[in-house]
């Protein structure tokens, strides 16, 4: 017999006047490791909050371990016991570990900590989840993989039955996403219960029980384990992206100059051990760093902020000039200004290139017409908050075209986005490559960032250790299938 | 008039109105034959109007609804509610429209429940005559050593039974799936080996979960929407799962299909439908499911009913949420009758 944890029934809401949950019908089951596949984001913090806290709605109810917590007729605007785990840190970095666990909570009601008590405990429950780390030690010191784990022991120790887990496979590296899995699947059969809330499909039939999708603010469609979820969802998928990723697919034998865009010779730092790359004009390199060491080591030396390298890079001036643009994750968030306009932000890098180019009007204007077929009417935006997430990476990618760097660094391209700016990013980045600008993808996964890349770097605690052609990408299946999507 | 009479009001003005009457009478009897004599009986007289209005629009309404609410509370007469005019505070007044909201409800389960009846008892007018004609084709089709049309016509004599003859509101749910079954194997002979049933069920729960009561008549529509708007329009194998989930208080089915699906449209007008207690959909769509929807809300109450998920292309579910056993619902009759009274 099951006990049911949540269960949301035709949740109608709205947001500033628009729907952003229409007939949402959701139930959990304790101990069970729910994956919500969203393929768009538009609406999914709201259900987050809706669970976390019982706020008014428009329609529908909710039940929390089988009682009725909210009704659209009656909301108490009460918490739940739910703990939400995502990219942002709910641990306080200036305190340790052990006060982050045992003090730092709801119902810790002492006047005098027993700080030995709790440091043994602490230590008890470290070593339990295999985290090497001093209980007295700082949360700002932990990983990020230590960091999500404390969270989880956190949650577990303020009796919280649900715990909602958003988008964290995008902070992890495919191996400490294995051991995070593991540890889950641990949790659960201890009755813990999972909402695990992704965009790609990959991840979440790894370690899911049933896997859900979602979209237009509601669940379309409910797999379970049992049903072979592997296949029912590639056929949601073949409506969506998977023809249009296998049509990005490139040449195989696609050849490329010879004389490279950018080498790095023998590069050695903290992290990155005699490490040697070129990239080539419109060649798409993809560099998985299994174990996420030198993701942010290699961005930083290609920004121009880390200088302190052994080794050689060729030619040496083009690092911190515009020929080389660094696309950071989230880039939506860290690149465009909101408060200008759409035409402003589209020729921002554009005025690094050209001297005093926001005095030449006809320029601007000859960009207009330029674009204009394909950009429409997105070029008259006075600003860019009404815009739609497709839009604002499409801004940032058009951003590149224009100025036409010799090499773009992509850190961690997809990830945080749904499943159709997925297909749009690498259509993009396709567009980019076909232009003759080279592209390294920074990546810890591999899922659909394979269907773009002319080469595949693998790189293991900082050093290169494997090297595939488009012809040879079959070979990454047999040496780490979890890594290798179908 | 005042919208809401209070109670202290109307006591206190009456007490007021009474101490200033024999006041002013013990004054018209002082001034008697003094100049103060005329204006007493003005004030008297006036006094007595006052009364008399106080009688007409707040003693009078006081009473009224104190005496409607006396025979509800006797349970004379559940009706009279609707006549209170004037309610003592704006939470009385709540509560009056409360009653009356459910006390609709209730009147529409009974008219549903006589519809049905008559229904039922229209269509036993000759049951039996049905199932003797079944019987005699079964057993010519024997006799000629046909068996599968003697099968067929053993199946759907079964499914008459079920569906005419049997009068109960809850059925258990191992009554429900060998009907659904029957219905199975008469449409086998339309869709051939091409359409399959899957019944599931976690092991250690199923001997209670065919215990447990369900209105009859819930699974065999959405089974046949299943295949008839489902699974009829796609190409290849079509696959009618039902999973039963047991949890404490609760058994949810889900009929899961693996048919066309339906489209963002449809699914949106379904769950329109059955937001509405009151079945008048023109355009026909989704009335079997927002019908069994409904008989599960006004027999179980609003935290029970349907979900439905789709996606065109991979098919259909419909969840089922309905209370875990037959004692529940007596349960619940049993306060919905003490609550009457």
């Amino acid at each position: 017999m099951k006990k049911e944890i949540l269960r949301m029934e035709h949740i109608v809401c709205s947001e500033n006047g628009s729907p952003v949950l229409n007939h949402f019908s959701m139930q959990i089951f304790e101990g069970e490791i729910y994956g919500l596949l969203c393929l768009e984001q538009h609406g999914i913090t709201k259900m987050i909050e809706l669970i976390c806290r019982n706020q008014p709605i428009q329609y529908g109810q909710v039940f929390f371990e089988e009682k009725l917590v909210n009704h659209f007729e009656n909301n108490s605007r009460s918490k739940n016991r739910v703990t939400l785990i995502g990219n942002k840190s709910c641990l306080i970095d200036s305190l340790s570990l052990a006060d982050n666990l045992f003090v730092i909570r709801s119902g810790f009601r002492r006047h005098i900590i027993p700080e030995k008590a709790i440091r043994i405990q602490t230590r008890k429950l470290l070593n339990e989840f295999q985290i090497r780390v001093s209980p007295l030690s700082l949360a700002e010191e932990l990983t990020t993989y230590e960091r999500l784990v404390v969270e989880l022991l956190r949650a577990m120790i303020a009796g919280n039955r649900l715990i909602i887990l958003w988008q964290v496979s995008d902070l992890l590296s495919s191996e400490e996403l294995l051991r995070f899995h593991e540890l889950i699947r641990k949790l659960a059969q201890k009755g813990y219960t999972f909402l695990y809330i992704y965009n790609h499909h990959e991840v979440l039939r790894a370690v899911c029980d049933r896997i859900s999708v979602f979209e237009n603010g509601h669940i379309e469609k409910v797999f379970f384990e049992s049903d072979g979820i592997e296949e029912k969802i590639r056929d949601v998928f073949a409506r969506y992206s998977y023809d249009k990723l296998l049509q990005l697919k490139p040449d195989a034998q696609k050849s490329f100059p010879m004389s490279p865009v950018l080498e790095l010779k023998h590069i050695c730092t903290e992290n990155m051990k005699d490490f040697s790359l070129s990239v080539r004009p419109g060649e798409n390199v993809l560099i998985l760093d299994q174990s996420n060491t030198i993701l942010w080591e290699l961005s930083s030396i290609f920004s121009g902020i880390k200088r302190d390298y052994a080794g050689k890079i060729e030619p040496e001036n083009l690092i911190g000039s515009y020929h080389i643009a660094v696309i950071p994750r989230d880039p939506t968030s860290s690149l465009l200004f909101p408060d200008l306009s759409y035409l402003d932000n589209l020729c921002f890098p554009l005025s690094e290139k050209v001297p005093f180019f926001w005095q030449k009007q006809s320029l601007r204007k000859s960009i207009l017409k330029e674009f204009r077929p394909e950009l429409g009417d997105l070029l008259d935006q006075p600003q860019l908050y009404d815009l739609h997430s497709r839009d604002l990476y499409q801004l940032i990618y058009y951003r590149y075209l224009i100025v036409k760097p010799r090499l773009i660094i992509c850190m961690q391209p997809l990830s945080g986005v749904d499943m159709y700016i997925r297909t749009y990013i690498l259509e993009m980045i396709t567009k980019l490559c076909k232009e003759g600008i080279a592209v390294l993808t920074l990546n810890t996964e591999l899922y659909d960032t394979l269907y773009t890349a002319d080469r595949i770097i693998q790189v293991e605690n900082g050093r290169i250790i494997n090297e595939f052609l488009r012809d040879e990408f079959e070979k990454l299946r047999t040496i780490n299938k979890g890594l290798y999507p179908d | 008039m005042k919208k809401f009479l209070s109670v202290r009001f109307v006591y206190f003005g009456a007490a007021i109105g009474c101490l200033a009457s024999v006041l002013s009478l013990i004054g018209l009897l002082a001034a008697w034959r003094t100049k103060w004599f005329v204006p007493f009986a003005i004030v008297l007289a006036l006094l007595f109007c006052a009364l008399l209005l106080a009688c007409f629009f707040l003693w009078k309404p006081y009473c009224e609804t104190t005496r409607i609410i006396k025979i509800f509370a006797a349970s004379l007469s559940t009706k009279e509610i609707d006549r209170i005019q004037v309610h003592y505070n704006p939470q009385m007044k709540l509560l009056g429209e409360h009653l009356k909201e459910s006390m609709k409800m209730s009147s529409a389960f009974e008219l549903s429940k006589r519809q049905a009846q008559y229904q039922a008892l229209q269509n036993q007018i000759n049951p039996h005559f049905l199932y003797n004609t079944l019987e005699s084709i079964r057993s010519e089709a024997l006799l000629a050593g046909l068996d599968s049309v003697a099968d067929m016509c053993e199946a759907l004599a079964c499914f008459f039974r079920y569906t005419i003859s049997n009068m109960k509101d809850l059925v258990a749910i191992e009554d429900e799936i060998q009907n659904i079954r029957n219905y199975f194997y008469i449409q086998q002979y339309r869709f051939g080996s091409r359409l399959k049933l899957v019944v599931d069920c976690d092991e250690e729960d199923r001997d209670v979960v065919v215990k447990c009561t369900i209105p009859k008549l819930t699974l065999q529509p959405i089974v046949e929407n299943a295949i008839i708007h489902g699974i009829e329009q796609k190409i290849g194998e079509g696959i009618v799962t039902i999973k039963f989930i047991l949890t404490e208080t609760r058994v949810i089915i889900e009929v899961m299909d693996n048919g066309v699906g339906m489209d963002e449209k449809t699914l949106e007008k379904i769950n329109e439908n059955m937001q509405d207690r009151i079945l008048n959909h023109k355009d026909g769509s989704g009335i079997a499911i927002a019908n069994v929807n409904n008989r599960i809300k006004l027999l179980f109450g609003e935290d029970y009913g349907i979900v439905v998920y789709s996606t065109v292309g991979v098919g259909t579910d419909v969840e089922i949420a309905l209370p875990r056993t037959m004692e529940r619902r007596k349960e619940f009759l049993r306060d919905e009758t003490e609550g009457a009274k």
